[in-house]
């Protein structure tokens, strides 16, 4: 006897999402969910970008790692809040921050007078794609060092980003990656995906970032006040 | 499997099938009466996910034994990426991982399926009857 039970295996994570949605809301926080492989350069993104702000945004930071706190370390003298999550206590080392991780870490992150939170994901392009966590814009890294190659190896996680980071330009001419390539990968699977040109280490294209950060965070501004989306 | 998949098994298959294990076995304990012994689980996977039946059937294995979804097979229905285009309203599949129209170049694309992951039916090999 067969018995149809429909049901979304992400539901109950879903569920949850919203529920931090509606907190960072209720804060007018405006929260980025920040996705790449390992060594990407998401930390040292961080770093440079919570400088660049200088306050004038005021920024907190989810880190998610599999393991330890170095990088919550390295952004500790920044001066911003951290809280660093680690999945290995969560069955079998998780490959990706959940809505659930999240809403713990809000027991410990202080929303009250920020204006941007980052969640900075654990490095992986494959499962974090598929798990909401309750943010506003999805925002991947890819460095140059990785290959031209990479949309069309993890569609999903280029499907689903509101925005690209392109990092380590400044090794372009050092490494096999050819820009042009690049972009008509990225078009075959999102065409509408905007994409920033940086270098964390030297700065370049830094204003780009910052400046989609701050349209964005006004944006998400007007909206949460009176609870209207 | 490519080697760079089989390294991703540890991870990408056994959260997705811990969401599997725990949504069919709550949707278990919803039904208006016991399922004994219960056969299969049926799930829908839609291709877009990336998941590797394979994968998920041996973490399904790994998981249930000590769950009330002890000794049921994983049946996968495996969901075509399919889109639809905004300009000119083609409707196609994405086999290649090009998501733009096929008919007009069009890069405005609305997904019809591809992502999904639900769990649609549990099946009993014993005949229940109705209104008993």
């Amino acid at each position: 006897m067969e018995v149809s039970v429909l049901r979304n295996v992400l539901g109950a994570n879903d569920l949850i999402a919203a529920e931090n949605r509606k907190e960072f809301d209720a804060h007018g926080c405006f929260v980025v969910n920040l996705m790449s492989a390992p060594g990407s350069g998401k930390t040292a993104i961080l770093e440079r970008t919570l400088r660049a702000l200088d306050g004038r945004l005021r920024a907190g930071v989810i880190e998610g790692d599999v393991l330890g706190t170095l990088d919550a370390d390295r952004l500790a003298p920044l001066g911003v809040p951290v809280v660093q999550i680690n999945t290995d206590p969560h069955f079998g080392a998780e490959c990706h921050l959940d809505a659930r991780m999240i809403r713990n870490a809000l027991c410990e992150l202080k929303l009250d007078g920020l204006d941007l939170v980052f969640i900075e994901n654990v490095g992986n392009l494959v499962c974090p794609a598929e798990f909401q966590v309750g943010e506003d814009r999805k925002v991947m890294v890819l460095s140059v060092a990785e290959g031209d190659d990479k949309p069309l190896k993890y569609p999903l996680m280029f499907r689903v980003s509101h925005l690209l980071l392109l990092n380590k330009i400044d090794l372009l001419g050092h490494v096999d990656f050819d820009l042009a390539r690049f972009r008509a990968n990225v078009a075959r699977v999102n065409p509408g995906l905007p994409v920033i040109e940086l270098s964390a280490k030297t700065g370049q294209g830094l204003d780009a970032w910052t400046r989609w950060l701050a349209t964005e965070t006004a944006a998400a501004k007007r909206r949460t006040p009176c609870g209207v989306i | 499997m490519s080697a760079e998949r089989k390294a991703q098994r540890a991870v990408h298959e056994l959260s997705i099938c811990q969401g599997i294990v725990e949504v069919a076995g709550l949707a278990l304990a919803d039904l208006p009466r016991p399922m004994p012994r219960l056969s299969t689980v049926t799930v829908r996977i839609g291709r877009l996910t990336g998941i590797v039946p394979e994968s998920l059937r041996y973490y399904f294995d790994l998981l249930t034994p000590d769950t009330p979804l002890a000794g049921a097979a994983l049946v996968i229905e495996e969901v075509p990426i399919r889109g639809r285009c905004a300009d000119c309203a083609a409707d196609f599949t994405i086999d290649t991982l090009v998501f733009t129209c096929p008919a007009c170049g069009s890069g405005f694309v609305e997904l019809l399926s591809g992502r999904e992951l639900h769990v649609v039916s549990l099946d009993t090999a014993e005949e229940v009857l109705c209104g008993s």
